[in-house]
């Protein structure tokens, strides 16, 4: 079978950057700019070149080197936190991104960090900071919706975590489905939940991160369930906000446990 | 059943919407405003919150015949006599016109006075600113509970708690509450979230005693982690959409709407100048397509401002008691403060719902934002005398544009014709228009930036 001959998707799949943190920025700066343009996300300007000298500065003091391929992790890292993070002050932005990139450095066990290091940031960031989680910034526009599951699903072919995606939306449809019946909450809020942007960029960017989910699948399978699970809780009972970022720091530890589980599993992405 | 309760108004933000007659019980004190009147069935509410613990003011637009009123709202925990009150209506029309969005008038100086000359233009002129007894202890179904019963004011209140919100309606129904059918669903999520039911209820006997013409706010405190505004059941005797202005204040930030999209109304613009008798207009048409650009899916932002500190103060702020009386409790905190200027942050919350596009109640949270934020259109009124100076074409020529300017601006905010905007603008003077040609010297004065 000759080149030309292969299918439209694999064409399209080998045609992508082999390092799939490039396209992954892309869609991150693509969503910044519809989140500054659209939604108001940037409540100062700064925000994007304080996070990335924030991350940088880190990668380039660990790595004493200016440039290394790291430092394009540590770009995703601070514009993830220009897309969850809120504050009047540039340097938070720039503190936050640096707290990022060093927990993956510093906190690790077997090698291998397992906060997911702008969900740890972020958290630290809203309680430590002048600064807070913008929960409902993304609204509920259906259309946005689609736009970041098809770009987000690209970035997953690649990084190969799309099993724990569909296990944190899958478990969370079941977990408010029930939620409703037994409560009693309309309907409507089934769907409302669903078509909240800030959702969708948890379920498909943050809790997807390789580095931070379990090596094998139906380790990663369970880590989303109970990420989804804990979330839900929190929301119900505890009247946490951002119930679904606290989650996935409280479940943190169970990566490393479940890899030790299973430590014959094979590192998927690198 | 006794048969004079006909009407129930039930949840905090539908405070007379069964009722045609309610309407209008507002006042405010601008010149140009756009404060809660503008909304005809605008519930009112003030939160005052911080850590926990949260003191709620509801206010009462009711229009109706007293012994018609009754009021359920769930609260999380049971309430105790010491933490309910009756308030005065003062402080909160004051905090209503306090956080209204405003205009603000600027008026051109001569543009051939010399030291306006220097300063661009920056004179500034701001205008803007500135019965039955209700029988609690019969227990008509045992899975309904009276938690506590007393009068407050010219309110006999009761709080319930039920195991099942089908007893919860057969109770209200048997005491004699025209419940609205569906009613029971919509109490389900908080009686299975063991949230209890705050039920009010005029006391017309003291009412007459207390000579007040209108229900007065009621007020209460509790603790509790919950920070949420439920308007949902509101929305069972609900004709189309309902309007709600939340008042939040809090020590030092503002806050927002966590499961909804937070939108900052636009703000800072400058509009034509027939604003200033339009204004209510004008704001309403502008809030409508706000509305409608976030799909009726966003709760607006219209004030952010530290009361800690304004100088000047855009508008007199709350004094002291004020604030009190809206159950601000920690300003004796830290020996207080002297002066107007009060350690309390106020975050106005506009929005505008149905069942369809707010399914959930509102949540809130206590961002870390310290800015300022109001929404004010200014309006810059020319100079209209006849003038003569080099100068003086610059400033007709700059004065045409901002014209234009402020016809787009306006467009874009109303989603009015640019069309109808232009026809209610005041013409410029003969001058504006025929101001000669700029003469060689002109233009090379031009190209020297001299």
């Amino acid at each position: 079978m000759t080149a030309e001959a292969a299918p439209l998707p694999r064409r399209i799949i080998t045609a992508l950057p082999a390092d799939p943190r490039k396209p992954q920025i892309v869609i991150l700066a693509s969503l910044l700019a519809f989140g500054a343009l659209y939604r108001g996300f940037l409540p100062t300007p700064w925000a994007v070149p304080a996070a990335l000298a924030g991350a940088w500065g880190v990668e380039s003091w660990v790595q004493r080197a200016g440039w290394t391929p790291r430092h394009w992790s540590g770009t995703i890292s601070a514009l993830s936190t220009v897309l969850l993070f809120r504050s009047e002050h540039a340097w938070v932005y720039g503190v936050v991104a640096a707290a990022a990139v060093a927990s993956k450095h510093y906190f690790r066990i077997d090698g291998r960090h397992f906060v997911n290091p702008t969900n740890g940031a972020v958290l630290l960031g809203s309680i430590v900071l002048p600064g807070w989680i913008g929960s409902g910034q993304w609204g509920h526009d259906l259309v946005g919706v689609f736009v970041l599951a098809g770009a987000a699903s690209l970035t997953l072919v690649r990084a190969a975590r799309i099993d724990t995606a569909l296990a944190v939306v899958l478990a969370t449809a079941a977990f408010l489905a029930s939620r409703i019946a037994f409560y009693g909450y309309p309907w409507g809020t089934f769907g409302h939940f669903f078509t909240d942007g800030a959702f969708w960029l948890f379920a498909l960017y943050m809790v997807t991160d390789p580095k931070t989910t379990p090596r094998w699948a139906t380790g990663r399978w369970l880590h989303g369930v109970l990420v989804a699970a804990v979330a839900v809780a929190l929301l119900q009972f505890w009247y946490v906000r951002d119930s679904f970022l606290w989650a996935l720091l409280a479940c943190a530890p169970l990566v490393p446990a479940l890899d030790r589980w299973r430590p014959a599993a094979k590192e998927l992405h690198r | 059943m006794r048969s004079f309760v006909s009407h129930i108004l039930i949840g905090i933000t539908c405070l007379g919407s069964a009722l045609p007659s309610n309407a209008d019980a507002f006042c405010g004190f601008f010149v140009a405003k756009a404060d809660a009147e503008l909304f005809n069935e605008a519930s009112q509410v003030v939160m005052v919150h911080d850590a926990g613990k949260t003191v709620l003011t509801m206010v009462n637009d009711y229009q109706g015949d007293p012994k018609n009123f009754a009021l359920v709202v769930p609260v999380p925990v049971v309430l105790k006599k010491e933490v309910v009150r009756v308030t005065e209506m003062g402080p909160i029309d004051h905090l209503d016109a306090f956080t209204a969005p405003r205009l603000a008038e600027y008026h051109d100086p001569d543009p051939c006075s010399e030291s306006i000359l220097r300063l661009g233009g920056k004179t500034v002129t701001e205008s803007a600113a500135l019965a039955d007894t209700f029988a609690p202890a019969e227990q008509r179904r045992s899975r309904v509970r009276v938690e506590a019963s007393f009068t407050v004011g010219e309110y006999d209140i009761v709080i319930l708690s039920a195991e099942e919100s089908n007893a919860l309606e057969s109770w209200l129904r048997d005491n004699g509450y025209d419940i609205p059918k569906g009613a029971a669903s919509a109490l389900r999520p908080y009686v299975r979230t063991d949230m209890k039911f705050f039920v009010a209820r005029v006391n017309l006997e003291n009412m007459k005693k207390s000579g007040f013409q209108k229900l007065r706010p009621l007020q209460f405190a509790f603790k509790d982690p919950r920070f949420m505004l439920p308007i949902r059941l509101g929305m069972i005797n609900a004709n189309g959409p309902q309007e709600l202005l939340a008042y939040v204040i809090t020590k030092e930030h503002r806050a927002e709407v966590t499961n909804y999209r937070n939108v900052k109304i636009p703000t800072n613009e400058n509009i034509p100048t027939f604003a200033r008798s339009e204004f209510e207009k004008i704001y309403s048409a502008a809030f409508d397509t706000q509305v409608e650009r976030a799909n009726g899916r966003a709760v607006f932002t219209e004030y952010a401002w530290n009361m800690a500190w304004c100088d000047p103060c855009a508008a007199n702020p709350l004094s002291r008691d004020e604030l009190e009386s809206l159950g601000v409790w920690w300003l004796d905190e830290g020996g207080g403060r002297r002066g107007p200027a009060q350690k309390a942050f106020v975050t106005r919350l506009h929005a505008r719902y149905d069942e369809n596009t707010f399914p959930e109640d509102l949540m809130l949270k206590v961002t870390s934002d310290r800015s300022n934020y109001q929404v004010r259109y200014v309006l810059r009124h020319p100079h209209t005398q006849p003038v003569e100076c080099s100068a003086a074409r610059d400033y007709f020529a700059r004065v045409i544009k901002r014209r234009e300017d402020e016809i787009r601006t306006l467009a874009s905010l109303t989603g009015w014709s640019r069309e109808k905007i232009r026809e209610q603008m005041e013409p410029l003077p003969e001058h504006f228009e025929k101001a000669p040609e700029k003469g060689f010297l002109d233009q090379v004065r031009d190209w020297f930036g001299d």
